[in-house]
């Protein structure tokens, strides 16, 4: 891929043969898709008010919450769509705008 | 009134207020939503015409056709794939002479497939003989259908017209817009008044086959296309005298004094707008010139703007492969400039960039921004 905001002369476009062609060669690889980088919120869990009803992972669309005694976001998946955060009865997943690494 | 309305809304407010009596229509994102609201406009009674929902966007355009060829004032809207679907028939309405209008958000074509926007979808009715407008945001979506309708019915004219929104930037961002009252909009848009008619008392055939009259009839249409250039200043400057908004064939922004003009079209214009003003406290002259009316093209007065500019940089969300930019290969065909191809398949594009493109960009080459 090209770099991001990269100005270059048209004679210096390079061509990169079957690379070019937009194709998927294997199955099974929306694991390698990031979605994380489609977030303009971001949930982040206050462990301290969770009372652990897994409501968040339930209710995931994307099963970006996995469940490890308590819940922890998956942000290379999760595309913020704060379902979790409005499903909590315990207001414990705060929202937050998102500017981090995992966002482009 | 004043209301908070997204692109697609101000599209189906442009086709209320004029009135339109049928609209066949097919479903493509990000274009849906226009014809979702007309649907609920008839349902609530507010717009009493008829919704056709067809089984294609072929079929849309052939129904559309044979409405405004029956004498009823005709509009649709699509985008992208649709489009191209329909183009054999957008051939058919020019030759035909039929003033009906369309609205088009722009999303870039397949292959690989996506749903953002560039314009090679409006850009390749280029040849069609429509008359064609880029809108820069959900005002002039909504100004510009209602005096394509104005200049497409002019006598003068009778060539279809279609209005071009940026999909997602426009089709689904929400803006304060001034919908015109019903009133205005009648005294400004007469009712629609065809000479040549399909009425079933007196049958007659339109488009007929014409071996040796074909290129009289596609000079025709070539006639017409530069009438519409001096008629649609003038219903810019009706227009501007009924609703106070003032249009243009061509924007020019802060050009009089400037060394560095931008050429664009369409909703990048609003962005290059704010890098044109970024420059200037820069110290760099900046300007742009935003092209409004495509088809015509406004050649007369492109001139005049760019006329002595040293730098002159085209802007294209399009690409002719093996040529370059789209916009770029029109204009350089009056003024010596360079061509910047950008947001291809509506790829982010900045202020900042357009910052960095005026400043590193020479009056010549071609380029490419990722």
């Amino acid at each position: 891929m090209l770099e991001e905001g990269k100005l270059i002369k048209e004679e210096d476009l390079p061509y990169e043969g079957v690379r070019g062609i937009p194709h998927i060669r294997e199955a099974g690889n929306a694991v390698r898709r990031r979605t994380g980088d489609w977030r303009i919120f971001r949930p982040e869990i206050e462990p301290e008010r969770c009372v652990k009803c897994k409501m968040c992972f339930l209710m995931c669309p994307d099963s970006a919450v996995a469940w490890k005694d308590g819940p922890e976001i998956d942000y290379f998946v999760c595309k913020g769509c704060l379902i979790c955060a409005s499903v909590c009865p315990v207001k414990a997943i705060k929202v937050v705008r998102d500017e981090g690494p995992d966002r482009r | 009134m004043k209301d908070l309305i997204d692109g697609n809304e101000a599209a189906a407010w442009g086709a209320r207020l004029c009135r339109v009596r049928v609209v066949p229509n097919f479903p493509i994102t990000p274009q849906t939503e226009i014809i979702e609201k007309l649907a609920e406009w008839r349902e609530k009674g507010l717009w009493d015409g008829e919704f056709l929902p067809m089984d294609s966007e072929h079929s849309v355009l052939s129904a559309a056709i044979a409405s405004e060829a029956a004498g009823a004032r005709t509009f649709t809207a699509s985008s992208s794939q649709g489009l191209l679907l329909m183009t054999e028939m957008h051939y058919v309405a020019s030759g035909m002479r039929l003033p009906l209008v369309m609205v088009n958000c722009s999303r870039g074509l397949a292959a690989p497939i996506t749903l953002w926007p560039d314009n090679n979808d409006f850009l390749s009715l280029r040849d069609s003989g429509w008359l064609m407008f880029f809108a820069q945001n959900n005002q002039e979506v909504l100004d510009l259908v209602i005096s394509a309708y104005r200049i497409s019915e002019h006598r003068e004219v009778l060539l279809p017209s279609i209005v071009n929104m940026e999909g997602f930037i426009l089709s689904y961002t929400r803006e304060i817009a001034e919908i015109p009252d019903q009133e205005e909009v009648d005294s400004f848009l007469p009712e629609y008044a065809p000479r040549v008619v399909l009425d079933p008392e007196r049958p007659m055939s339109l488009g007929i086959p014409s071996l040796h009259e074909y290129m009289y009839f596609r000079s025709q249409v070539h006639a017409a296309q530069r009438n519409a250039l001096r008629v649609s200043e003038r219903v810019f400057a009706e227009f501007e005298k009924t609703f106070g908004r003032k249009y243009s064939s061509v924007e020019g922004y802060r050009t009089e004094d400037a060394g560095l003009v931008f050429v664009c079209a369409g909703a990048l214009s609003t962005t290059i707008k704010a890098a044109v003003n970024a420059l200037r406290k820069e110290g760099v002259k900046a300007g742009m010139a935003r092209i409004v009316t495509f088809r015509p093209f406004p050649e007369k007065r492109l001139r005049e703007i760019l006329e002595g500019k040293e730098k002159i940089v085209v802007v294209d969300n399009s690409l002719s492969p093996g040529r370059g930019g789209i916009i770029h290969s029109e204009v350089s065909s009056i003024a010596d400039c360079a061509g910047v191809v950008v947001s291809l398949g509506g790829k982010h594009i900045g202020r900042d960039d357009f910052v960095k493109i005026g400043k590193k960009v020479d009056g010549k080459g071609r380029y490419w921004y990722f």
